[in-house]
């Protein structure tokens, strides 16, 4: 009795352990809740596939035409794509919890997680992983595997360090976008999901290289929705060497996730339940 | 009858209160189109033709494509896997009407709301654009034609989101569904790239299936490179697969409408 069972309960003692132990074990649950309905499951990762194997064909036909747009060949494009789904993909699978904001609020759900001591944002992103990214994931690192080779990728210490860097903060930005986007129910609950799917939409930008673009859209891209960091800078530096953008990626990253934050935290602020 | 043009501008009311979201679907779909004409602007650098097609012929037929997206509400997914969930499909199945008959109304209510502005936004790009080139019909039988095919899309595509929305008995995750069935029948219709594009065999097999009907058909009538007897017999195709859709909607309702299970309470 004593310390070992109240371990057990409540989990590790300090804070920041227990909220991380809580969002394992509340993921946890989810996944065997979520498993046991197999059709659903096998439904969601194949839709996933599909649409991502579409988008595949779509860039092949494409270049069957061009041999190469703005410089960018049809295998240095594959990559770009590759790594478009690898960084969204991981995104996706933590960001499941997003979707639910524009649901919980309209209905008033959101009392129930505001009344227990854990973060709202744990208690939301605890309640579900995005398994579609298991697919995004998996073709990613297929396509990956198969472009590599055709594309003379500039291999070197620098290379490595600079996609470990870009690509966890080019999740951070697609995350926080997500984030911010569905936060966006605080202000009108009418439009669930909406900004977000818009948003979702402008990511598919990140499909082509970005000298595709006008000056001004380039310019957006990297400066106001810095979707550029999911997929072009890592891959210009796969191409040609990692160059200043890329290492500067952790700053879109972490400016995206302070910009989603302060959203949530304008619309938690305003949130009033829905009465009786 | 009376029932299903209740139920059609119950839907139209239903969208014109939420116009801020189509607004936003539509901006949102306006996305991906810009992206793939820059993508051919970029494309067609230092090129006079592409499979045959001008960058004027592209960019018309892209513009088509966007206006064929938009004209159909796709919302129906949502709507169909909320209630599905929740179990207020049960209330749609004792109505005494039919079921896709209702999903097609509301679709069809919400493609007055919803087309409306999209035929405005795209008059207005073209209208934007009409200096850089966008092409006027080739002819007043095409455009005619052309505006047969579209309205005969439309009614296709809904009967192809109704039946992929039916998936939604087996799984809740319908964003998932809707967005694999946009990526396929956007890719397949030609929304994206001009089915020309593809490689020949596959062109033309594309063109014997049903999505062909929603954005190429069109298109190429407008463009004046399906004429006469080949129009014709394209748009026949295309009301053909439009039964044949509505009709394979059916029986995969019936199989769906087997997997509901309501919990009392």
């Amino acid at each position: 009795m004593g310390v070992d069972a109240d371990r057990r309960i409540h989990g590790p003692r300090p804070y920041a352990l227990r909220v991380l132990w809580l969002y394992g074990r509340m993921l946890g649950q989810h996944a065997l809740a979520r498993l046991s309905y197999e059709t659903d499951f096998l439904l969601t990762i194949g839709a996933s596939a599909l649409t991502q194997v579409l988008g595949l064909i779509f860039l092949g036909v494409v270049f069957s035409r061009i041999p190469s747009v703005r410089g960018w060949t049809f295998w240095q494009a594959a990559l770009l794509y590759g790594l478009l789904l690898e960084v969204r993909g991981l995104a996706a699978a933590f960001g499941e919890g997003a979707w639910s904001i524009g649901g919980a609020v309209a209905r008033g759900e959101l009392d129930r997680l505001l009344l227990r001591p854990l973060p709202v944002l744990v208690q939301l992103y605890g309640g579900g992983l995005g398994w579609s990214a298991i697919a995004d994931l998996g073709l990613g690192a297929a396509i990956l595997a198969v472009a590599g080779p055709h594309v003379a990728i500039v291999w070197s210490f620098g290379t490595v360090a600079a996609l470990c860097v870009a690509l966890p903060s080019g999740a951070m930005v697609y995350w926080s976008a997500m984030l911010a986007a569905n936060s966006i129910a605080f202000w009108t609950v009418g439009a669930r999901g909406t900004v977000a799917f818009l948003l979702h939409g402008v990511s598919e930008l990140a499909k082509f290289p970005l000298p595709v673009y006008p000056r001004l859209l380039a310019g957006v891209l990297t400066w106001c929705l810095p979707f550029a960091f999911l997929s072009f800078y890592p891959a210009r530096a796969l191409v040609a060497g990692p160059d200043l953008a890329v290492w500067l990626s952790p700053l879109a990253g972490l400016g995206s996730l302070l910009c989603a934050w302060l959203v949530w935290r304008a619309g938690l602020a305003r949130y009033e339940g829905t009465g009786s | 009858m009376r029932a299903y043009a209740a139920i059609a501008s119950r839907q139209f009311q239903s969208a014109l209160q939420y116009r801020g979201n189509y607004a936003l679907g539509m901006l949102s779909s306006l996305a991906l189109v810009l992206a793939m004409f820059f993508f051919w602007h970029a494309g067609f650098d230092g090129r006079s033709a592409i499979a045959g097609y001008s960058w004027a012929q592209t960019k018309t037929y892209l513009l088509i494509g966007y206006l064929s997206a938009n004209l159909v509400a796709t919302s129906s997914e949502a709507r169909m896997s909320e209630s599905i969930r929740t179990g207020n499909v049960l209330c749609d199945l004792l109505l005494p009407v039919d079921f896709q008959g209702a999903r097609l109304s509301e679709a069809l209510g919400s493609v007055a709301a919803q087309g409306v502005p999209a035929l405005l936004v795209t008059l207005a790009v073209a209208v934007a654009v009409a200096f850089s080139g966008v092409l006027p019909p080739s002819g007043i039988g095409a455009a005619l034609g052309a505006a047969v095919a579209l309205g005969l899309g439309v009614v296709l595509k809904s009967a192809i989101v109704y039946a992929s929305a039916l998936v939604c008995f087996w799984t809740t995750n319908y964003v998932g569904i809707a967005w694999s069935r946009a990526a396929l029948t956007n890719l397949l219709c030609g929304a994206l790239v001009p089915l020309a594009f593809f490689p020949a065999g596959v062109a033309a097999v594309l063109r014997w299936l049903p999505f062909a009907g929603i954005t190429d058909t069109p298109a190429r009538i407008y463009l004046g490179q399906l004429v006469g007897v080949h129009a014709f017999l394209a748009v026949c195709l295309e009301a053909a697969w439009t039964v044949a859709v509505l009709f394979g909607g059916r029986v995969l309702w019936r199989a769906a409408s087997a997997q509901v299970t309501i919990h009392g309470g």
